[in-house]
């Protein structure tokens, strides 16, 4: 495999998860209940993270990639938070 | 045997975004929450390491090793924080299809109501 042809794939699959993430957000905007934008929201900050890492590969830097651990990170903790806000009504306490 | 891990790493690249796109499909396309969440959870459980592997696979080692740690992080939260969601989904009644054919977790929850037992003590 030449080098080109990586090259091709991760910018392919840069693209390809950015058209997923919009599809996400879409679910996001008129999705039907509150529960299922909170898995749209869960899913596309987890694709947001892997097209994170992707667009470091393509381009060859790591700048990146921590901006991607941080919001892998802040997607679990958004998730629990805003699940438990809607279940209980309340966060704290 | 460079080219095998390069081979290896763009099959992975595909079948993770093969696996990405049929999981955001059904969240447009399943009938109620429960359904959705099923295939909304597809991305977390196959297309991200999928695609987190192949990266690992093709790319320079400072991202390929920041790669696996997101990959590691992702499955120690995924499941608990599907579990919060189906929880919050599930006390919330959120409306099945009418195609369900069993609520085990309401069945249980009646069962304990009569023995005097208080099911869904929050916190």
């Amino acid at each position: 495999m030449n080098p080109e042809m990586v090259q091709l794939a991760l910018e392919v699959g840069f693209w390809s998860v950015l058209v997923l993430i919009a599809a996400c957000m879409v679910v996001v905007i008129v999705g039907p209940g509150n529960i299922d934008r909170l898995v749209a929201t869960d899913n596309a900050l987890i694709l947001i993270a892997v097209d994170l890492t992707l667009f470091s590969a393509a381009r060859g830097t790591t700048f990146y990639m921590d901006a991607a651990l941080l919001i892998a990170i802040l997607s679990f903790l958004v998730t629990v938070v805003v699940a438990r806000q809607l279940e209980t009504g309340r966060i704290f306490g | 045997m460079s080219w095998l891990r390069d081979f290896a790493g763009m099959l992975l690249l595909a079948g993770g975004l093969l696996f990405t796109a049929l999981a955001v499909f059904g969240l447009f396309r399943m009938p109620d929450v429960y359904t959705r969440m099923h295939a909304g959870s597809k991305v977390v459980a196959i297309g991200a390491p999928m695609l987190l592997l192949g990266v690992a696979l093709v790319a320079q080692p400072e991202v390929g090793l920041q790669a696996l740690a997101i990959l590691g992080f992702l499955f120690l939260t995924a499941p608990s924080s599907t579990f919060a969601s189906a929880r919050a989904a599930h006390r919330r009644r959120e409306p099945m299809t009418e195609r369900t054919v069993i609520d085990e977790l309401e069945l249980l929850r009646h069962r304990d109501r009569d023995e005097e037992k208080e099911p869904y003590e929050v916190d």
